[in-house]
């Protein structure tokens, strides 16, 4: 038998999600969708393959979000390490941020969608304005 | 005696095939809860709510915080 060290208190605290008639109502957790990732020791090659969204997440040991490849990355040569290439470290969010918040901070910073993270740095996905306008 | 895991180890157990139980009251259940968790509360537990498990099924169970 396991215990989760912490309890549920802690899984809040680190953003994951929750189910439940309260659960991760109002919460940017509710709306978190797959984002495309690549590994951080990975080329363009091993990018196009995958034929991904942009922002392509990309990730280190862990899951842990590291950066992330823009569009305007496509047009380098395959053989191009993608660790040469991400932004690092970008926005990224909790899962238990109140929807109202992240719409208002999108907006002002004339964003589309960010990243959602625990607190360790593990990605869960994104959100999107749009779908975060839709849930409001 | 449990063996103490964190967030990370609950989510590979679990997509691993866990049997995830929450612990607490039913209605703090209702309220919030881990995705996939089932109530087993405490305090009306009995062995027969969890005769449906198999014997080599790996449990997780949790609390509000820590005991």
């Amino acid at each position: 038998m396991f215990d989760l060290i912490g309890g549920r208190a802690t899984w809040t605290a680190l953003g994951l999600p929750t189910e439940g008639s309260v659960g991760d109502r109002g919460r940017v957790a509710a709306s978190v969708q797959r984002v495309d990732s690549v590994s951080f020791h990975a080329t363009m090659a091993d990018v196009r393959k995958s034929a991904p969204r942009y922002p392509l997440a990309v990730l280190g040991a862990n899951d842990v979000l590291l950066g992330a490849i823009e569009a305007t990355s496509d047009a380098e040569p395959e053989e191009t390490p993608v660790a040469h290439l991400m932004v690092p470290a970008p926005h990224t969010i909790r899962g238990a941020v109140r929807v109202d918040d992240v719409v208002k901070r999108l907006r002002k910073d004339h964003l589309d969608r960010v990243f959602v993270t625990t607190v360790n740095g593990v990605l869960l996905g994104e959100v999107t304005l749009d779908e975060l306008e839709r849930k409001k | 005696m449990a063996t103490r895991i964190d967030a990370d180890e609950v989510m590979r157990k679990v997509a691993a095939g866990a049997a995830l139980f929450d612990v607490l009251p039913a209605s703090v259940y209702e309220l919030v809860r881990l995705p996939g968790a089932r109530s087993l509360p405490l305090e009306t537990f009995r062995t027969e709510s969890v005769n449906d498990l198999q014997r080599d099924v790996a449990i997780v169970v949790y609390c509000y915080d820590q005991h």
